[in-house]
This record gives structure tokens, sequence and C-alpha cells, in this order.
């Protein structure tokens, strides 16, 4: 079957099989590979992707649920040119090791930043309690959670 | 010396901005299609036989292209963590077993055109068993009368070491104690892949995610009876490995596909999978035995250690021997036995684990030095002060020299910033929350010199006609930085910028032979390799350039990026200076090195961590860390930072959450991300980090390990901060809410009588 | 396999009356957190599905003059959101906000966790101290009501016809209601409950409801400690015999089971959260 839904902004028509996941269709239909598939049942969060603006495990979504609405990857955040100022500050803070966690880690502080512009620590903890990394220990990630949202604020005023 | 401009600096991460922004291509993120998709199928009994293997369902569907059996085995087994033919390590793993040994064991694969196919044809095979029951319990597995499961094959693998005088004297202290480490998932985000194919020429193309690709080719070459050199592997972006992916996992498997079919083929696993069918940290019951004396000195200690290596050899009886030989290189102790015994069960493979062993080795010994130092009355710290080892002291068990160990400096100094004498008096509290502070000591190697196994490695390195550097190196990135360390150390030799220097990653048919990214090897091995070489072609060079400039060489130096003249001042590009090298002398400015380390020093650090338990559910959350490490040098310590926060996660998973266990008939109680319960954020502490950097002789401008190290005293000091608040003697590890009821249930009891 | 993706309730209703005319064997996908991670890995079961997810009607969190009604697709980040359920019914926004991660609630619903019917089911305790009722509608718009309970009372599988669904659930309005909720798990966030409480009590003394989750295939009443508890009297012998209460609840819900010497202590903690928050709320007044 073909569905219609937008994909980081742009209007995409995309054939599908009923029982495909919405990580299913991003990685092998769209070529979207920033999407990563890490436990298969909504527990790691390397999926991570906004679904009408909220974080969502793609790995827990059919791709029919998509149809109609907006999907945005971290493929949808930066331009080839540079890089979204939470990807920046995960460059500045070291939070990346082996890089398997962070589309999806990154995606999720993007939620948590759209709706809580400026999180207390705990609360960015909170934010990215559904992505699981075994490298980083998560400090440099919060560190640079608290920065992004640091220069989004400066950025945007 | 001089003041460096990239070695000790927070240089960035090669491939951080690829990585940041998801365009990085994990094996997993090549496009479907051009390959055939492979599944596993995988035993869902602990022990039994084969009676029949019924696919004539799956190979009637759609897309499928071939199934495979244990009929397929190729009869010869291997050990997955061999790689040179004197080791002695059993040879007992099959491909594709009739006679699975654990939930998880390898029967067969179902080749398909797509991954769904693939998946679906593998859940419609259906075969039969014969079932026996499961040998479970490494305790009961070690017993004399216990008989081996797996045919002609020992049920136990006994090691010793020992040196000084085995008698006790009468008056000392002794404090006998029992602890249990537990089996772990390692946990690395990427799932286990692969993907082998015939090339051109007939070699055997297998690209892999490891940390040992030369090992890969050892063990398919050996196995398959295939020339080495038409065994190429080749190494792939990995999602983390912590050890999990040093030993041959999946390779086997998939070559052997590709070889039966002639088709290029990809292996991928999938979450429960990769938990049930790769290796775990192998779990062990430590019996210890330490004698002081009134003043707290050590006189004597006795380990009987059991490890537990699952169904199969693996490299756990190299694990075992390893703990064995970190027990001489922490204190001085007068004499000493260690007995390790490797023991066979019915349960997931074990292997290499971040920290090979130590920390296992170390929870067993840390927490029991913590329940001598109660029995002496002595502070934790002080009883460790009047042991620890001195820098240049040598191994009594003859291991390789300590060198510059560190380890007093590490526990003076973190005892002050972590303000241990004010804090460990004060009373953990008699309400519900009882708050505790504890500490472990540790030690941890610097390669494999003064072990059985060699320890050596090539490099080559060129300049290119732009003046950027190419390091031809069998290295293995896996996130933690050895790409960009390698880079910094050659750039301050040669003095360009790090982003000018290209470090390969192993390709075993184009770069020259390493061991591996393993035993914590890189920084101090390859990291030494890489600073000779580059001095090396430094002088190559310059000599060079002066045969091209006609003046004298040592008028010449190399000044960022430029070849400058002393004398006429003149400052000339290396990439300038490397075309007219190759015009007018037919010379590439290249060189090549044999390096092989003679020194293997002990790396050494002290974790501090403050508890808060909940002693109505049980819960324990670290509510201060403090990770102390002699690491000679920092090469960079942003990076080096990061190494340790990463390993006091795992470490506080091995303490608190972590565990691999089983039911009855040994199936896989936690077999998933929702009930393996790894740390997630808001469980992290904050991390305070203290280095000591006093330079180890022999390492890359004084550096040496801390990728393992850093995870090795974690789970000890959070169990002696947890002891100390309760007044528990708990040994068990991990210190889950019901283990902690339960000893303050006995505990209550106890103090009742 | 077939997936139909109603808009609203009328579609729905078409698509169950075609489902068991054929009749077919079908599922009801809602949030899709625990039903798709169970179909992938039973690759045998290939059920038609129908999902919900796009039924608008199922989605309102409405407020009415004597009980609030919860579209059985208000996913876990509504609830926890909501500014009258925090208010009203403070243990259910409490409890949704502790269900899996921000992805997990982002989709994750009500009713797909009641239909599911797992022990460890977050909202099956609040949801009966909240004395909620299940309203289930048919393919023909036929109406009736049940209790959490009875659609909990088959873990794995909920007790509903092949032609029914839930349409929402129904919380009463009390006025002077003060509910918490607590649990423990294997770690802070995100963690499956190994044991939790929901209290619902008013201001003055006679109305409390304890319920205790993962401790059976629904929520256990814990009567005695209920009765304690509703003596108000926040006196340290009282405290104690509130704990012990709850302690021989479990010891009688439990009997033998290996997690028994856990759960009859472990209660205790919870007991005491709820113990201190509820003695707060009721002496602030």
């Amino acid at each position: 079957m073909i569905i219609e839904l937008t994909v980081n902004g742009t209007l995409r028509s995309v054939e599908i099989t009923p029982s495909m996941r919405l990580l299913d269709m991003l990685r092998n239909v769209l070529g979207l590979t920033s999407v990563k598939e890490g436990c298969s049942e909504g527990e790691c969060g390397a999926c991570t992707v906004l679904l009408d603006g909220k974080a969502v495990t793609s790995c827990t979504v059919l791709a029919v649920q998509a149809r109609g609405r907006s999907v945005v990857t971290i493929e949808g955040l930066s331009s080839d040119e540079a890089l979204h100022p939470i990807q920046q500050a995960f460059v500045d803070h070291d939070a990346i090791q082996c890089g398997f966690c962070t589309p999806g880690m990154i995606m999720s502080a993007y939620a948590l930043l759209k709706h809580t512009p400026s999180p207390t620590r705990e609360e960015i903890q909170r934010g990215i309690e559904g992505n699981l990394c075994r490298c980083t220990g998560y400090l440099p990630i919060i560190d640079a959670i608290e920065d992004a949202a640091r220069r989004m604020r400066t950025h945007e005023s | 010396m001089a003041e460096l401009k990239y070695v000790g600096r927070d240089v960035q991460r090669n491939d951080i901005v690829e990585k940041a922004s998801g365009r990085i291509k994990y094996m997993g993120d090549r496009m479907q299609g051009g390959a055939a998709h492979a599944r596993l199928i995988l035993s869902p009994i602990a022990r039994g036989r084969v009676v029949s293997f019924d696919a004539s369902e799956a190979e009637r569907m759609p897309g499928v292209l071939r199934v495979f059996s244990p009929k397929d085995d190729p009869g010869k087994r291997f050990n997955s963590a061999l790689f040179l033919p004197d080791q002695t390590d059993l040879q007992d793993h099959p491909v594709f077993t009739d006679k699975p040994l654990f939930v998880g064991d390898i029967l067969g694969a179902v080749l398909a055109k797509d991954e769904e196919t693939a998946r679906a044809a593998a859940a419609a095979v259906k075969i039969g068993f014969e079932e026996e029951a499961p040998l479970l319990d490494m305790e009961q597995a070690a017993l004399p009368q216990t008989p081996s499961f797996r045919e002609g094959m020992p049920q136990v693998v006994e090691g010793k070491i020992a040196y000084g005088e085995e008698s006790l004297p009468g008056d000392a202290i002794i404090l006998e104690s029992v602890v249990r480490t537990q089996k772990i998932h390692h946990g690395a985000m990427e799932n286990h892949i692969c993907e082998a194919r015939m090339e051109y020429g007939g070699v055997l193309l297998v690209e892999t995610p490891c940390q040992m690709a030369f090992t890969v080719r050892y063990v398919l070459a050996d196995l398959f009876g295939i020339p080495f050199n038409k065994v190429r592997v080749v190494k792939t972006p990995v999602g983390g490995a912590f050890g999990g992916k040093q030993e041959v996992g999946i390779e086997p498997h998939c070559a052997l596909m590709a070889l039966k079919t002639g088709l290029p083929v990809r292996l991928a696993l999938d979450r429960t999978q990769t938990i049930l069918a790769t290796r775990t940290r192998a779990a062990s019951v430590g019996r210890i035995l330490i004698a002081a004396d009134r003043e707290g000195n050590l006189l004597r200690r006795e380990m009987d250690v059991i490890v537990d290596a699952g169904a199969y050899a693996t490299g756990t009886q190299r694990v075992m021997m390893a703990m064995g030989k970190k027990t001489s290189r922490l204190y001085r102790i007068p004499s000493q036995s260690f007995r390790g015994r490797t023991v066979f069960t019915n349960t997931t493979p074990a292997g290499a684990c971040r920290g090979y062993g130590s920390p296992q080795i170390h929870a067993i010994t840390e927490i029991a030095m913590d329940l001598l130092a109660r029995k002496l009355l002595l502070d934790p710290a002080e009883f460790r002060l009047k042991n620890l080892v001195h820098p240049w002291d040598t191994d009594p068990a003859g291991g390789p020299a300590l060198g510059n160990a560190r380890i007093r400096d590490c526990l003076v100094r973190g005892m002050e910033v972590f303000r241990w004498n004010e804090r460990r008096v004060i009373p953990s509290g008699t309400g519900r929350f009882r708050r505790g502070v504890g500490l472990a000591c540790c030690t941890h190697g610097n390669g494999y010199f003064g072990s059985p196994y060699p320890d050596f490695m090539s490099m080559a390195m060129r300049f290119c006609e732009d003046g950027t550097v190419l390091v031809n190196a069998g290295l293995q990135e896996l996130g933690n930085g050895t790409l960009t360390t390698i880079g910094q150390i050659v750039a301050e030799v040669l003095d360009l910028p790090p982003e000018r220097v290209e470090v390969s990653e192993s390709d075993t048919s184009t770069t020259p032979f390493d061991v591996g990214c393993v035993a914590s090897r890189v920084t101090y091995v390859c990291g030494s390799c890489a600073l000779e070489l580059a001095e090396k072609l430094k002088s190559r060079f310059l000599g060079q350039c002066a045969r091209v400039l006609a003046v004298d060489a040592h008028r010449l130096s190399l000044k960022n990026g430029n070849v400058v003249d002393s004398e006429e001042g003149g400052r000339r590009s290396y990439g300038g200076m490397v075309c007219r090298i190759a015009k007018e002398l037919r010379e590439e400015a290249g060189e090549y090195l044999h390096y092989k380390p003679e020194a293997n020093p002990a790396s050494y650090g002290v974790h501090f961590a403050e508890t808060l338990t909940d002693t109505l559910t049980g819960t324990v959350e670290v509510t201060d860390y403090l990770a102390v490490h002699d690491v000679g040098r920092a090469i960079n310590p942003r990076l080096l930072r990061g190494q340790i926060y990463g390993g006091v996660q795992m470490g506080v998973g091995m303490a608190l959450s972590e565990e691999l266990v089983y039911d009855s008939k040994g199936r896989p109680k936690s077999a998933s991300l929702s009930r393996y319960t790894m740390i997630n954020a808001p469980s992290m502490p904050k991390v305070g980090v203290l280095l000591v950097e006093e330079g180890e002789p022999g390492g890359p401008f004084g550096g040496k390990s801390i990728g393992e190290i850093c995870t090795v005293p974690v789970a000890p000091a959070i169990a002696n901060a947890v002891n100390a608040s309760l007044g528990t003697m708990m040994t068990e590890l991990p210190f889950t809410p019901e283990r902690i009821l339960a000893a303050l249930s006995a505990r209550r009891e106890t103090n009742a009588r | 396999m077939r997936v139909d993706t109603p808009s609203n309730v009328s579609e729905l209703r078409d698509v169950l009356r075609s489902a068991v005319a054929v009749p077919r064997k079908c599922s009801l996908l809602a949030g899709g957190t625990d039903l798709l991670v169970h179909l992938r890995a039973s690759p045998d079961l290939s059920p038609d599905l129908i999902d919900l997810s796009g039924v608008k009607e199922l989605k309102n969190i409405e407020i009415h003059r004597d009980h609030m009604e919860i579209g059985a697709c208000a996913t876990f980040s509504q609830i926890e959101g909501h500014p009258l359920v925090q208010e009203r019914f403070s243990a259910l926004a409490r409890a949704a906000s502790l269900v899996g991660s921000p992805q997990i609630r982002n989709l994750g619903t009500i009713g797909g966790n009641l239909a599911n019917a797992s022990p460890a089911a977050d909202s099956l305790p609040p949801l009966c101290a909240l004395e909620a009722s299940l309203l289930i509608e048919n393919a023909e718009g036929a109406q009736s009501t049940l209790s959490p309970a009875q659609v909990a009372s088959a873990p794995g599988k909920d007790s509903l016809h092949a032609d029914q669904y839930i349409r929402a659930v129904l919380l009463p309005l009390r006025e002077n209601l003060l509910s918490f909720f607590v649990k423990t798990g294997s770690r802070k966030a995100v963690a499956i409950s190994k044991l939790s409480l929901a209290l619902a009590l008013s201001f003055e003394p006679g109305h409390v409801r304890l319920f205790a989750g993962s401790l059976g295939t629904s929520p256990i009443r814990m009567e005695a400690a209920e009765a304690v508890l509703d003596r108000r009297d926040w006196t340290e012998a009282n405290h104690t015999a509130f704990l012990d209460a709850l302690s021989g609840a479990v010891e009688r819900a439990i009997p033998g089971r290996a997690s028994l010497p856990f759960k009859r202590l472990a209660v205790r903690g919870l007991g005491d959260d709820l113990w201190t928050a509820a003695k707060e709320a009721i002496s602030r007044g």
C-alpha cells in the first residue's frame, strides 16, 4: 500500500507493507539510517524520531500509523553545512563515543527542549531516561543538552 | 620537555561530526539488497540433542534461499579467542550444533532475500529435541564427581599462581569470605552483525565490527582450511564493543554461508539473540582468606576462585588466569596463593568483557579487604595505605615490573578531594535512609608483554603530496578514541594539526599486523609504536629535505606544517617538499616500523562512592562519586574522562542491577533490555575525576591505559559503601533490593538473638 | 496481515462489524508499545489489526458533571500533563508519569495498558483506588461498563468480545479526594514495577481505597491497611500498625512465592511514602 506523510518537512508517498514498522520504513525504504535499531521493544531509544512533534520509538509504531502525519529524524535537524545547536553541543562536550545511540539521544533532547527550553539537570535526565547509552555515562550528554538549551535561548532572544 | 601542542589537550574526536549528524554508516546501515540476509536459529533448550529438523515449510516460503541445519557444520571445532597455533585453549566450538549446550546455542540459519523473510522462515523451522537436565550451578560444576556434559572434554580447567611461605603466623587476624560476581551482558548498543562474500581471486572477504581483525582471520582460515592470504577481514564502524566483539562471534556462521552458497551474506542479530548467543562477562565465586597482623600489615592471602565459562571454552581460561595475575600487583603481600578453576555450565558462554577478569577479582579482593578492615577496627583507607605497592616495585609472582606505580598518590589525593576522613566518620543514621562512603583500589595492565601471548605490531606512515599524513595501521576504533589518540601523537611529533593525520583501521590484507584493540594495550603499545615511527619518519623526511635543499639536515626542523631552515629562515610546506622529494629523489617520504614493547607496567585507580540506601525498599542510590586514576599522562584529557564516566556507568550496573539469570531449565530470564537493567540517565551519579600524571616510562609521552581499569573498582567501591552504611557483610553482586532487604533481615535476626 | 485505520468511531464500528461477520482474527492496536513488540517476537501470529490510534473520539479527556471521561486512546503523556487529572486524580497522573519513558508515554494509551492486562500495568491500581469503570462499546454502539479488575483478570488477554472495544475510562468526581501512587522497580526511572501502591482517600474519615499492583493478575485491595489509615491517627504506633497491615496483606496475597520475602518488606517502604504524603496533605487541609 502507499501512504503519504511528511518526512523532514517534505511530503512523501511511500510504498509500505502492513506489518512494516515506522523504523523499517525510515531505514529501508527512505534510507534514513540514522534511525537505529537497538532493542526492538521501545526500551533503548536508539530509534527515537519525532511523530507530530513528539518523541516516539519508531520500533513500536507501524508505518501505516504515520499516514498523514509528520516525522522528523536527525537528518531533518541540520543542513549539510551547519549542525543544529544540540548537535554542536554534543560535539563540543564530547557527548559521543561509539555514536550508535547518538541520533536517538539527540532527537529526545530536541523534543525535550521544544517543550522545556530551560530544563533543570533532573529534567534533562528524565528527558533522556528512555535512551540508553553504554559508552558515555550520560554526564557529557547532560552537559551538552544544558549547554544547547542555553545556546538556543540566546539564539532566539 | 618542551611544551606540547597536541598531546595533553582536548583534541576533538576524529569522527564526532559524522556521528553527531547521524551520517556515519554502521554495517547495518548499508542499504539492503545486494546481499542475502541470514537469521540464526537458536536452541530453546539448555541441553540435549536435535532429533528432527524440519525445514520444509520454511523452504517453501517465497524468498527463502537456503536453510542451514546442523548437517552443514564443517565438523572441525574452533576456539573464539585463539590467534596462534601454540595456544592451548580448548577447541570445542561448533558452527551449527545438533547437541545444544545452552539456550541460544546456534543450530542453523535461514538465508533469504530480505530480513523479514529470513525472520519468518527461521520461526517456521520445526525442530524436535531430546532434552537432558542442564548443569547450571558453577559450584556444582566444579565438584569432582560432576561429569562433563561435553564429550571428551574436561569439566574443570585449573590454574595456579603462588609465591612465598605457605604458613600463617598463629596470632594473625584472619578474614574468610566468599564473594560472588554475576554474569553480565556487554550491552553495546549495536547488536552483532557481519557480512561475508567471495571476492575476485577466490578471496573470502569478511567485514565485521570487531576488536581483533587478525584473530577473526586466524579462526576463519584455520576452521575452513583456507590459505590465510585468501581471507580478508575488514573492520567496520563499531557501535560499542566492551570486549563483546573481541572474540570471534558470528563471523564463522556468516562465512560458512557465503562459502557454501557463493552469495554475499549479511548476518544480523537482534537484541535478544545478542544476549542469548554471543558472550558474557564470566560469573565467578571467590573464596578468599586474608591474614594481617594487628597493625594491619598484610601477611598472606589465599584465593580459590571458580570462573563460569558457560557452555564453551572461549577465552574464559585466559580471563581466569588474568584474574590471578592481578592479585600480586596492588598490595605488598609476603605470601599468596591463587587457585582458579574454569568450569563449564549449560549457560551462555563467557569471554572477554571490559577489564578481562579484573572487575571480578577486584570485587572479590576489595570487598574482603573492607571486611577485614572492619575486623581490625581500621579505616579502610589507612589499612590500604599500609599495604599498597610503591613505584618501581617488582611483581613477586614473576610478572612484569610495576613501573611508575602511583596508586599511593591516587589514594592520598583522592581522600583529600573526597574528604574521606571527614565523611567516613559521619554516622549513617538510624532512620529509613542510610548514607555511607566506600572505596576500592585496583590495578590493570598495559598489553600482553610478559604473558603467554606475544605483543607486537607494525605500522607504516607516510606524507602525502599535500603534506597530510597517512598512518597505515591495523587499529580498531571502538568509540574509545583510538584513532584520535594515535593521530594526536603523530601530529605532535610531525608538528601538524591532528586533523591532517589520517589513521587507518584493520584490513588484514592491506594493513600491517596488530594484535587488536584489546588488553588495554592501545595507548601504551600502539601509541608508542606510532610515536617511534613518527620520529623515524621525521628523521627520514628531514634528511630527504636536506638532500633536496642541499643543506645540512641539522639546520632543518618541522614547524606547523612547514620545513623551516634555521639559517636561511625559509619556510617550505610539507606538501611542497614531498613533491620535490618525489621528483628529485624518486623517493617516498614514508617509513615502516616493527614495534615490540619491552615492559607492561601497571595502571592504577581508586574510586570513592557515597551511597544512600532505602532500608525499607532496598533501593540504593549512588549520590556522589570520585574516580582517581594513575594514567601516566593524559594524551587527551577529555576523551580520557569520557572513558571513566562510561566505566563508572558499567560498574554501577554491576554493583546494583545488571545480572543474567536463568530459570531451573536454563532459560535466561533477562534476555531483553526491559528485563536486563542497565543504568540510564536518572540513575547515573555525578562523577568527579582526578588524574595522577607522573609519567610512565615506555608509554607515549608517559601515557598508559584507562579504558578497562576505569570500570574495575566501581562495584566493590559501591558495595563497600553500602555495607558500611548498613553494617552488613553482603558479598553477592549485584546488590539488588531483594538482596539488600534479605541482608537487613538476616542482620536483624542475628541482633535479636 | 491487514491493518485498518478508522479515523472515527463510526468507521471503527464498520470495521468491527465486517471483521465479526467474516469472521477473522483481529487485534485492536492502540499505542502499539506492547502489541507490536509481542507480535514481532511471535512471527507465527499475524493477526489483522485495527488501529485505534487515529480514532479521534477515543483521545479526548473531558470533564462531566459528576465524572471525568478519559478516552481509551488518551496517551500517558496526555494524562500525565492534564491539569484536571493532576488536580482531581493525582494518583493516575503520577502513575502515568512513571510509565516507561517519554517515547513510550507519547505512544502508550490507558486503554491499551488495560487491555494488555499485564500484572505490572501501572494504571490499574490507581484506577481501582479511584473507583474507575470502563465504558465498553460494541460494533452496534451498545454500551456497557466493566471494572478495571474484570478486564485485567486474564493476564495478557482482555475479557472483551470480538466486536467490543474500550471506549473510555470513567472516573467519578468526589469532593475533597486525595490520591497518591508509588512504585518500586529495578531502576529509578523506566522500570517495570515490582510493586506499586495506589491510595485514594477523602479529607474526612470514611473513604479510603488502597490497592497494590504487581501482586496478582489484578490489583489487590488492602482492606486492613485502609481501616488503619482511616483512623487518621498519625502516631508512630498507628504508623507501625499500617505498615504491619500492608505486610500482612502481601503475605496473604502471595504465600510461598519466591518474591514474598522481598515484597512483604518493600511494601512497608511504599506504605511509608504514602503515609507521609497523606499525613502532610491532610494536615495541610
